[in-house]
């Protein structure tokens, strides 16, 4: 197992402290614990406070879905726009548990 | 003596639902009694969610309030059950959710929120989890803050397991926390967990490392904690299961071969559980042929197909049954007056749910008595039966189904959301299935020529053969003795005394023992009167406030149709005080019983907050009535 | 020796409207089974409620006679529980496709082995004539105070889109032609529905026999080349479109006969053996479900897996 925070330290690019997994565009965030994520380009488990060099801010721009983690919402890119201005943690995604109707209720 | 009861709050799909039954197994593995239940949303991803455990090394009757313990690794479920803990009690949470805010969790119930603000607020603070911790500290609780993140990292970084393994342990992280803070062994809390998740070593290796990473931290931090001794039940072969489960298991061991449903909470897992099931290998058949037999069990379009389906199954000889809650049996009313009328046997396991209407779906109600008694337009007696824990729902079931037959006559069986998601443990002894005879009534395989199949008898059961046997009606229209629709003066009178006959032979073939229990001492001045789940809650608060020097014994109705009126009147007219507990809001076992006995319940006992009723419900209400002299206590406990 | 078409009478008396279409639809059942010889004992004939559904009283088997709307699924349950049994559902258009409209399409999903004979009178015989599911829009009866306002549905198209297996029509007054009919739809292995027009000289008097009559034609003296059967999904996709387009045509021409019938889908029935096999020769009507009043398993060895040791 390749460690993503050790993979960046070897790197030569400055990172900030900001520019983590936290606000970067490959990063799922777990819809429930929003601490943890799935990074896509490494394809790994990663925590809100790691980083590397494949690092993307996070933009509302294309005309596709977002995540907005604090209201935990589904967004259109119209929405996300409004929540993004609102200082809300916008996602490309939440991470979803495939085998998570097994932790569901009926209704 | 052991009583203790915990809480594992957190969002729907956040694993509580695994990590509560981690805990029960864990607790039974540790020889002690169960009861477990979830309280949850409407299938809300998201929403909050708990599970909900008490035990002890005596029987556990009901679920207890405030709690001992509280896993609570998200705000909402901190602020959420701040008032559940007790002050001997500890709370387990996650250290960086303290700045948050009930005014900005989104999941929150917004009137829930508002309560929180204004709580808080009138103590000068911010509805925050640091507040709640601050408030929860003043009044004595033990706080144990984890900090999650940290241990998390820790798993991943040992197993280096996919997010959703890694997701999962967060729970897991929680109770074995609180597990080990109450003095459980690490090895009971890893055995739990691989009898939770043997089967899937992706997952389980990540919860025992969790699991053993918690136990340290907690080690470090809070001391070696002192070992709980075992409770007396080890060395045991013991079954856990919900109430769901023993439905079906009983259906399925009494010989049910046709079960239809509509999906609805809370009944839908009972065919679940019989579907899983269906495909079952017998031993000691005679037909060497056959080594498996299956159930037929389909969903139907609605739940007026699944009664209908079920009804024509009936005909042909099989046994069968469907299950629902209120709003699906209201669709099937047509067909119970059908059932009444044709005379067919069957069997509707009818869940309650908070209602009217949708109400909760998902959370308790007592309010179908009265609906389930008069279902059906026209006379329609049937019998009705209401089972107050798993154990008794698993012997009414097989007599429910005895009874159908023997009777042919529909049989509503009344059972509710609290029995459907709670879980208990059982020992092999208590549901011994050898204790009920498969009985089948006046069948007759070949009968002749000339078959009335609503032949006139004395005691009103007319011998019944299957379709395919002969020629012959069945009808739901009035008819002759062979089942011809007729509108003639006298058949329709000698029609409906058949029926009325057949009713008084169920009331006069089941016995009284089976109507009704008096639980308690028989001279006791108070009497409560209750029916169903309320029972076990009842009888633990009889026994506590015993205690406190209050005698009362306990009326338990069983079979509410046909009414046993007179040896409920015996019990009744000797009593001083009547108190009639149930969570309906117009009191229908008070009215069923003035009905049928001219007594006048004057006290009664209501939850209406379509929570589940708890021993200290009682206890409270039993105490305003005697001591403030109340009619009406309407009790609201639970979160 | 063989049974008549007396042998499937009974004594009960026929309360139907002289003149009415639903005598000659008896007729041909009565002809359909003593041509199918089937055993009345093992025939179950299940109503709804309605003039036609009381035809469980006038044909001898082993009869229910259930509520309104609800003969489609008291039959799928007999028919589930005893697949031996040959299961026949008669009743009007009301109780088919307007009450029971839901669980006529179910139906079609499931294909159990179950035939559908609809006594389709375009109205509501038993209650005085009100518009049934079939009655086209804008059509005033004698029995209505204003027109229909409310448009017709197609119970073919209806049985297509749901899936039955085996789709026709006839027509009341031909009785030899209904009866052939009737015959393939009982013989057909699945659910099949025979949409039967039906005068109501009583109620309808828009689509009477005159009516009909101007319009009724058999798909096969149009065309003699005319196979309904479906053998494969290449002859489901060959002729389909031409099905559809017949099912369509309802105005000024009214096909009757076999409209579609596939072979090549198999029954619910099946679909339960394979999934459990030994439903077939053990169903649940005819399972052993105890041993001297004992049951045939222990809960404790059945669940094994609810069962721990502590
Ligand atoms: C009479 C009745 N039966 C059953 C239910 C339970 N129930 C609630 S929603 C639902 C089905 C939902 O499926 P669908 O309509 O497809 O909606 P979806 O959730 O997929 O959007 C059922 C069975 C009910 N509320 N009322
Ligand atoms: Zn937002």
């Amino acid at each position: 197992m390749i460690h993503i925070m050790s993979l960046a330290s070897r790197g030569s690019l400055k990172l900030s402290g900001k520019a983590s997994c936290a606000s970067c565009w490959n990063w799922l965030p777990h819809v429930h614990y929003p601490f943890i994520g799935y990074c896509s380009i490494w394809r790994v488990t990663t925590f809100d406070d790691y980083y590397c060099l494949n690092y993307e801010l996070v933009s509302v721009s294309g005309d596709r879905f977002y995540w907005c983690s604090t209201c935990k919402l589904r967004l259109t890119r119209d929405d996300a726009i409004i929540h993004w201005n609102g200082n809300h943690r916008i996602f490309r995604a939440a991470y979803v548990d495939p085998d998570v109707r097994e932790e569901l209720y009926e209704g | 003596m052991i009583d203790l009861n915990l809480i594992i709050g957190g969002p729907q799909g956040g694993g509580v639902e695994s990590a509560g039954q981690v805990v029960v197994k864990a607790i039974v593995l540790k020889g002690f009694n169960v009861l477990g239940t979830r309280e949850y949303h409407s299938n809300i991803m998201g929403a909050h969610s708990y599970y909900h455990v008490r035990f002890s090394d005596g029987i556990v009757r009901a679920l207890r309030l405030p709690v001992e313990s509280i896993v609570a690794l998200d705000a909402e479920s901190v602020l959420t059950h701040i008032n559940d803990l007790s002050e001997r009690g500890f709370l387990v949470y996650d250290i960086d959710t303290l700045s948050q805010d009930a005014t900005r969790i989104a999941s929150m119930e917004p009137s829930l929120r508002r309560r929180l603000r204004n709580t808080f607020n009138s103590l000068g603070l911010n509805p925050t989890v640091a507040n709640a911790i601050k408030i929860l500290e003043e009044k004595g609780v033990k706080t144990i803050g984890l900090p999650l993140k940290d241990l998390l990292k820790k798993v991943s970084a040992e197993i280096g397991a996919p997010i959703a393994s890694i997701a999962k342990t967060v729970n897991v992280i929680g109770i074995a926390s609180s597990l080990y803070m109450l003095g459980f062994e690490p090895e009971y809390i890893s055995k739990a967990l691989e009898l939770q998740f043997g089967n899937r070593p992706k997952i389980l290796k990540p919860n025992i490392t969790a699991a053993s990473i918690a136990i340290e931290y907690i080690e470090s931090n809070y001391g070696k904690r002192p070992i709980l001794q075992d409770g007396p039940h080890k060395g045991k072969r013991r079954m856990i299961t919900s109430g769901n489960e023993i439905v079906a298991m009983a259906k399925i061991i009494g010989g049910l071969s046709f079960e239809t449903f509509y999906p609805i909470t809370p009944a839908s897992d009972e065919a679940f559980h019989i579907e899983e099931n269906k495909y079952i290998e017998v031993e000691g058949v005679e037909k060497d042929s056959i080594d498996k037999l299956s159930i037929v069990v389909l969903q139907t379009e609605d739940e007026i197909s699944a009664i209908n389906m079920a009804i024509g199954a009936a005909l042909t000889g099989s046994r069968a049954a469907t299950s629902t809650s209120g709003p699906g049996f209201s669709l099937m009313n047509e067909a119970i007056s059908m059932a009444v009328e044709a005379e067919v046997p069957i069997l509707i396991s009818l869940w309650m749910r908070a209602g009217p209407s949708t109400g909760i779906a998902t959370r308790e109600g007592q309010q179908d008595l009265l609906h389930s008694i008069f279902s059906g337009h026209g006379d329609t007696p049937k019998i009705v039966i209401a089972s107050g824990d798993h154990i008794e729902a698993f012997y009414d079931t097989l007599k429910a189904m005895n009874w159908a037959e023997e009777f042919q006559t529909p049989v509503i069986h009344l059972l509710d959301k609290y029995l459907a998601s709670t879980i208990t443990v059982l020992d092999e002894p208590e549901i011994d299935p050898s204790i009920v005879d498969i009985r089948r009534g006046k069948r007759v395989e070949s009968p002749g020529d000339n078959y009335k199949r609503y032949e006139i008898t004395e005691d009103g059961l007319s011998p019944m053969a299957p379709l395919g046997s002969t020629t012959m009606i069945v009808s739901s229209l009035e008819h002759d003795e062979y089942g011809f629709a007729s509108e003639d003066p006298i058949d329709r009178e000698e029609m409906m005394k058949k029926r009325i006959r057949k009713f008084e032979t169920i009331a006069k073939s089941i016995p009284e023992s089976e109507k009704l229990v008096l639980h308690g001492d028989i001279d006791a001045r108070i009497t409560i009167i209750s029916f169903g789940s309320t029972k076990q809650a009842i009888l633990g608060a009889i026994e506590e406030l015993e205690k406190r020097g209050i005698k009362i014994n306990f009326l338990q109705f069983r079979i509410l149709s046909p009414f046993p009126s007179n040896s409920a009147l015996d019990v009744l007219s000797r009593s001083e005080r009547i108190i009639s507990v149930e969570s309906n809001a117009m009191g229908q076992l008070s009215l069923l019983v003035r009905a049928h006995t001219g007594v006048n319940i004057e006290y009664s006992i209501r939850k209406l907050n379509a929570r589940p009723l708890y021993d200290i419900d009682i206890v409270y209400g039993v105490e305003r009535i005697i001591k403030d002299n109340v009619k009406s206590v309407v009790v609201s406990s639970g979160s | 020796m063989a049974r008549s078409w007396l042998d499937y009478r009974t004594e009960a008396w026929v309360q139907w409207c002289p003149g009415c279409g639903d005598f000659g639809i008896l007729n041909s059942i009565h002809k359909a089974l003593a041509e199918l010889d089937i055993d009345p004992k093992r025939l179950v004939i299940v109503g709804g409620i309605g003039c036609s559904s009381r035809s469980v009283y006038y044909i001898r088997g082993s009869n229910v006679h259930t509520i309104h709307g609800r003969s489609i699924p008291v039959a799928s349950g007999i028919k589930l529980a005893n697949p031996e049994l040959t299961v026949i559902v008669v009743g009007g258009d009301g109780d088919i496709l307007g009450i029971g409209g839901g669980h006529f399409i179910a139906l079609g999903r499931r294909n159990i082995d179950i035939a559908v004979l609809i006594f389709d009178n375009a109205v509501y015989g038993l209650t005085k004539g009100q518009a049934g599911p079939t009655l086209p829009v804008w059509v005033k009866t004698k029995a209505l105070p204003y027109p229909n306002v409310q448009g017709n549905i197609n119970p073919l198209l209806l049985a297509f889109a749901s899936g039955y297996t085996f789709i026709a029509r006839g027509y009341a007054y031909h009785v030899n032609q209904l009866k052939d009919i009737v015959k393939a739809a009982i013989q057909h292995k699945g659910s099949a529905v025979v949409d039967i027009l039906q005068p109501c000289p009583t109620y309808n008097d828009y689509m009477t026999s005159e009516w009909y009559e101007k319009r009724i034609y058999y798909l096969k003296d149009e065309d003699p080349t005319w196979d309904p059967a479906i053998r494969s999904i290449d002859e489901y996709r060959v002729k389909a479109p031409r099905i559809v387009e017949k099912m369509l045509e309802f105005g000024d021409r009214i096909p009757l006969g076999i409209f579609y019938q596939d072979l090549t889908r198999e029954t619910l029935e099946d679909r339960f053996e394979k999934l459990t096999p030994g439903y077939l020769s053990s169903p649940p009507a005819k399972r052993p479900i105890s041993v001297d009043s004992k049951p045939l398993v222990h809960p404790f060895k059945l669940f094994k897996d609810k069962v721990l040791v502590t």
